[in-house]
């Protein structure tokens, strides 16, 4: 439970320092146009002071520990539950690493690549399965995409993919 | 023209081969989407959006539409098979659900659901047909002050009625509109946190974040829970099972909360803001509270089941009238829908049923079609569907991402908007971690620009004076709402010492 606390709390954290600096980059926007109507800064004004008050308050009733009753009883069940840290963590290195994959390599290879890699992290033992979905998916994905709607798919920086 | 000589011009409009198979694709695609958990509407809808849009608009949102309700009838499913629901509008599905299937009835609970989900489609499709047309006369006197508290209302709807922190909810809502400022500003020209990127100018498109915060959040999410590890131990549902159809006296226990779900459902859905998930748990409460053997609920009450099922399939139909009339989406399902009626040039609203009639009433008439073609699925095919829980989790989180990234690539062909997508990803799981809104956040996305475009021309009106929010009488009753709105959890807090109670459903996904 303190660990979500302390998690929560950076989130919020996070999450006023964003707002101020948005809040500050609205104040160098116009509020009024040279006419006297709306400018480009009004709306994001509201918006911004809007939100730096109410992740302020959120983080202060966060470190004050005050949390309405649903709240607590959801945080209560959320430390019940187990979790994976670092398999979460592990899920979104491949992300990260998918979208330049994809950029460099073009579209077939890098799905290829991260959809085998994630299945043998993930499904081990089952090589076969792994095989076919990850080879399989991603051809009938790029043939959807490529052949079947014309989309544009990343042809990588070296352009392997022959057709 | 009467509303059946539009209907039928409606349904001549979508009987098309192409229409006719992307429909059945489309309930198709949404069986599957409501059957995993995890995965919703919105999900269902953001990923699948790029696919559609090598195809005409009408086809387009006829299939979107059709993911739509097809997966409140996929979710039943899992909540009924084993004890999950495949997104927040079937959690009162599980209540009375599991505990048939464990008694040897989950044949006779998915067909009994089957039905009353198509019973309640159908009367919200009716019921739809007849409404459609007197929101959208009404709101045609709406002028810019009543369309932008239309939308505050909406937006104050969604976060005060959902979500266990109402706070967490308006800086959901906020980091929304934020989003929603960054490009050129319509009406003066100048740049709002664009840092020069020429990718930025045209603003954050609603695709990326959507798939973002509901696609790749969700799969951390899940993966964060541990329930890429664990195999579902399923009850096995076979046609060939000696309970599989319902009795004579669970059809007759059946009739009367079909007939109350349907209409109940139908009537919440067209609040803005709220929804299926309301919808199926005041029906529930409903038909507990109304009930001869009330202790029955819980241990696989057939009215606690069918209840809240004919509920939240009416409700989606009822979703889509202030969607349609008002261009007001009450959930994150429905800002999708309308980010892609935006994107094929579709402006919903009071004039999208006398300017575009053929698409509005196709999709009205799409809805009858789609109701039938899902009872015949769900009855005849449900050993089918069950099977796709069998998959892991596992082998479907590469499916899923792969599915997002190439999807959101293809919208632009934008690496910068993939990368968006991604820091979208990461905020929809700190979103859900910690009890925010990624619903409201998304929603705000869409009507931002809307909100902000009301709110000037509204003050052009006036010179510059925000009382014209109190001259107009529906602004001001709007006004008044919102007020109440806002005053009434404050005031409960005070009287008693703790919060109003919410749908603390998590976000609801509907």
């Amino acid at each position: 439970m303190t660990a979500l606390r302390t998690a929560k709390g950076l989130f919020l954290l996070t999450t006023l320092i964003g707002s101020a600096l948005y809040t500050a980059v609205a104040f160098d926007l116009p509020w009024t146009t040279t006419a006297g109507r709306i400018g480009a800064g009004f709306f994001p004004r509201i918006i911004g002071l809007a939100l730096v008050v109410s992740s302020g308050w959120a983080l202060f009733n966060e470190l004050a520990g005050r949390s309405p009753d649903v709240q607590q009883a959801q945080e209560q069940a959320s430390a019940d539950e187990p979790t994976q840290v670092r398999d979460t963590l592990v899920v979104v290195a491949l992300i990260v690493a998918f979208v330049p994959a994809l950029y460099y390599l073009g579209a077939l290879i890098g799905m290829v690549l991260f959809t085998l890699v994630t299945l043998f992290i993930f499904n081990r033992g089952r090589v076969l399965t792994n095989v076919a979905v990850g080879v399989g998916f991603p051809v009938v994905l790029f043939l959807l995409f490529d052949r079947g709607l014309n989309a544009t798919l990343p042809p990588g920086v070296f352009d392997l993919v022959p057709f | 023209m009467d509303i059946f000589e539009q209907l039928l011009g409606g349904l001549q409009a979508i009987i098309t081969p192409t229409n006719l198979l992307l429909l059945m694709a489309g309930v198709t695609v949404g069986m599957v989407v409501g059957i995993m958990p995890g995965l919703g509407p919105s999900a269902g809808i953001a990923i699948l959006l790029p696919l559609t849009f090598s195809l005409e608009p009408t086809g387009a949102i006829v299939m979107l539409a059709a993911i739509y309700y097809g997966a409140m009838y996929g979710g039943t499913i899992t909540s009924i098979l084993i004890n999950t629901p495949g997104e927040s509008a079937t959690v009162a599905s599980t209540f009375d659900g599991y505990p048939l299937a464990r008694q040897g009835r989950a044949g006779a609970a998915l067909v009994l659901c089957a039905v009353a989900s198509f019973v309640a489609g159908t009367v919200g499709a009716v019921l739809i047909s007849g409404l459609a047309p007197v929101f959208s006369r009404a709101a045609r006197s709406f002028g810019p002050p009543e369309f932008f508290m239309v939308v505050m209302l909406g937006l104050l709807m969604l976060v005060v009625i959902i979500g266990g922190n109402r706070l967490y909810g308006l800086i959901s809502a906020l980091i929304g509109f934020a989003l929603a400022t960054v490009g050129v500003d319509i009406g003066t020209g100048v740049q709002r946190y664009t840092f020069g990127s020429a990718e930025l100018v045209g603003g954050i498109d609603f695709i990326p974040i959507a798939i973002g915060l509901f696609g790749i959040g969700e799969i951390l999410y899940s993966v964060y829970l541990n329930q890429h590890s664990v195999d579902f131990p399923y009850i096995k549902v076979s046609s060939k099972d000696e309970g599989f159809w319902p009795s004579r006296r669970e059809w007759r226990e059946s009739t009367g909360p079909t007939a109350r779900g349907s209409v109940l459902g139908f009537l919440v859905g067209t609040l803005p803001g709220a929804g299926a998930t309301i919808a199926s748990l005041m029906s529930y409460s409903m038909e507990k509270s109304i009930s001869k053997t009330p202790e029955k609920f819980g241990k696989g009450a057939i009215p606690g089941l069918i209840g809240p099922e004919a509920a939240n399939n009416a409700a989606s139909a009822g979703s889509l009238v202030p969607l349609l009339t008002l261009g007001i989406p009450g959930s994150g399902a429905t800002a999708v829908l309308l980010g892609a009626f935006l994107l094929y040039g579709l402006r919903p609203g009071p004039l999208l049923m006398t300017q575009n009639p053929e698409f509005a009433w196709g999709l009205i008439a799409s809805m009858y079609l789609g109701n039938v073609v899902l009872v015949l699925l769900n009855i005849f095919a449900i050993p089918l569907f069950a099977s796709f829980m069998k998959i892991p989790l596992r082998i479907a989180i590469p499916v899923i991402v792969v599915l997002c990234t190439i999807g959101t690539y293809t919208v632009n062909g934008s690496i910068i908007e993939t990368w968006l997508m991604v820091a979208a990803g990461g905020l929809g799981f700190f979103m859900k971690r910690f009890g925010f809104s990624p619903a409201a956040a998304i929603v705000a996305l869409v009507l931002g620009p809307i909100a902000e475009e009301t709110l000037r021309q509204s003050l052009l009106i006036s010179s510059g004076s925000p009382l014209i929010f109190y001259q107009r009488p529906v602004a001001f009753g709007m006004a008044i709402l919102i007020a109440v709105l806002v005053a009434v959890p404050v005031a409960y807090r005070l009287i008693r010492g703790r919060s109003l109670p919410t749908v603390a459903t998590g976000d609801s996904d509907e």
